[in-house]
């Protein structure tokens, strides 16, 4: 049986009634959709509660829910909108963002494992900084791997204000890093590289 | 070449989606020009990483959390059809609630006011009890009547009315647009 036979199966189950028939959909789809909120929102606990609601509005607007799409490509637009709405809101406050390393099985050195580190902490930083909308198509197209025609489904954008924004949004994030680059060059003890 | 070109196919480098000629056009301008490829190291770096941020698990007791929300708000559901529904019954209250208070109430209590008075004092001089239960008999018949005489309003006046109030509704709603606009400004 393919997978989205079996997705629009459940969500068929779902609107006959069977609620439960949804938690099926939550575990195969959490990851990706609690993921793509964390690196939106910048800390878990605004992804939790982003990626929680999307389910939620999910479940009760599963009967719009057009089974031309990849189920994931739907529950990806739901969950960016709560997003760029939630970050809309918050705007003037200062949020922590949570870093985040993975464990890898001890196959760097310790440097390489540092510097990994490093960039990671460093572009987690400077994706944040960009406009939402331009972190939007960054994540999804450079962290989730997606398709064009995937972002074209999610964000209901044309082809030509995709690619746009993916251009502007890497262009941004260049320069940031290399504003950031020069800061650290400006601040750096001279003769120690 | 110029750089701005260079940095165009740098952007289709990214979008993956670039051919072997202009590969090595970046490569070539790259190996001359530092700043263009102290640029494209950068973002590739910074591409690379992105595409290789870690997966975070999702936090224990997810699902059982979001299942909750759908039950407790299932029972709350704001369907389109519900309030339409809630919409119209209001609605009709409010039309009902009106004709009685405009064509039942209102007379009833113009016109009552001074026959019971004058009832009053004649019933003041006997008893005040007898007087009590006088008045419960008065005012029903003349809720019977005032039943009677309900038959007798003319079409021409509930339209008039309902017209008027419509028009009241509009003018206050014009007014409050109109001061918050102001307070907007």
């Amino acid at each position: 049986m393919s997978l989205i036979a079996s997705d629009i199966e459940i969500v068929n189950q779902c609107l006959a009634g069977d609620v439960n028939a949804f938690e099926v959909l939550i575990e195969r789809y959490k990851k990706a959709i609690y993921n793509t909120a964390f690196r939106m929102m910048g800390n878990r606990e605004e992804a939790e509660d982003v990626s929680q609601e999307a389910f939620i509005r999910m479940y009760n607007s599963l009967s719009k829910y057009n089974p031309e799409y990849k189920f994931i490509t739907w529950a990806l637009k739901v969950t960016t909108n709560l997003c760029l709405d939630s970050l809309r809101k918050r705007k003037a406050e200062t949020v922590p963002i949570d870093e985040v390393f993975e464990i890898k099985d001890g196959k760097d050195t310790p440097e390489e494992e540092y510097i990994r580190k490093e960039n990671q902490k460093l572009v987690q930083d400077a994706i944040m900084k960009l406009p939402d909308k331009y972190r939007e198509f960054l994540i999804l197209f450079h962290h989730r791997n997606l398709s064009y025609q995937e972002i074209m489904d999610i964000t209901g954008e044309s082809l030509t204000i995709v690619k746009n924004r993916l251009y502007r949004a890497r262009q941004m994030l260049k320069e940031e890093l290399i504003s950031r680059e020069k800061e650290r060059e400006k601040y750096a003890v001279p003769g120690n590289k | 070449m110029q750089c701005q070109e260079i940095n165009n196919l740098v952007m289709k480098y990214f979008d993956g989606n670039i051919s072997e000629l202009e590969r090595e056009m970046i490569i070539k301008h790259n190996e001359k020009c530092n700043r263009c490829a102290e640029e494209f190291g950068i973002l590739r770096n910074a591409i690379d990483t992105l595409e290789e941020l870690p997966e975070i698990e999702v936090p224990a007791g997810f699902e059982s959390r979001v299942m909750e929300g759908i039950i407790s708000r299932r029972a709350y559901s704001t369907n389109p059809k519900i309030v339409a529904f809630w919409l119209l019954s209001v609605l009709g209250l409010m039309v009902f609630g009106w004709n009685m208070a405009a064509y039942v109430i209102m007379p009833l209590i113009r016109e009552s006011g001074i026959i019971i008075a004058a009832n009053n004092v004649l019933i003041y001089g006997f008893n005040v009890v007898s007087g009590i239960l006088r008045e419960v008999v008065v005012t029903a018949s003349m809720l019977l009547g005032k039943i009677l005489v309900m038959r007798n309003v003319l079409l021409r006046d509930y339209i008039t009315s309902v017209t008027l109030i419509v028009l009241a509704f509009m003018a206050i709603n014009v007014f409050l647009a109109y001061r918050r606009k102001l307070q907007e400004n």
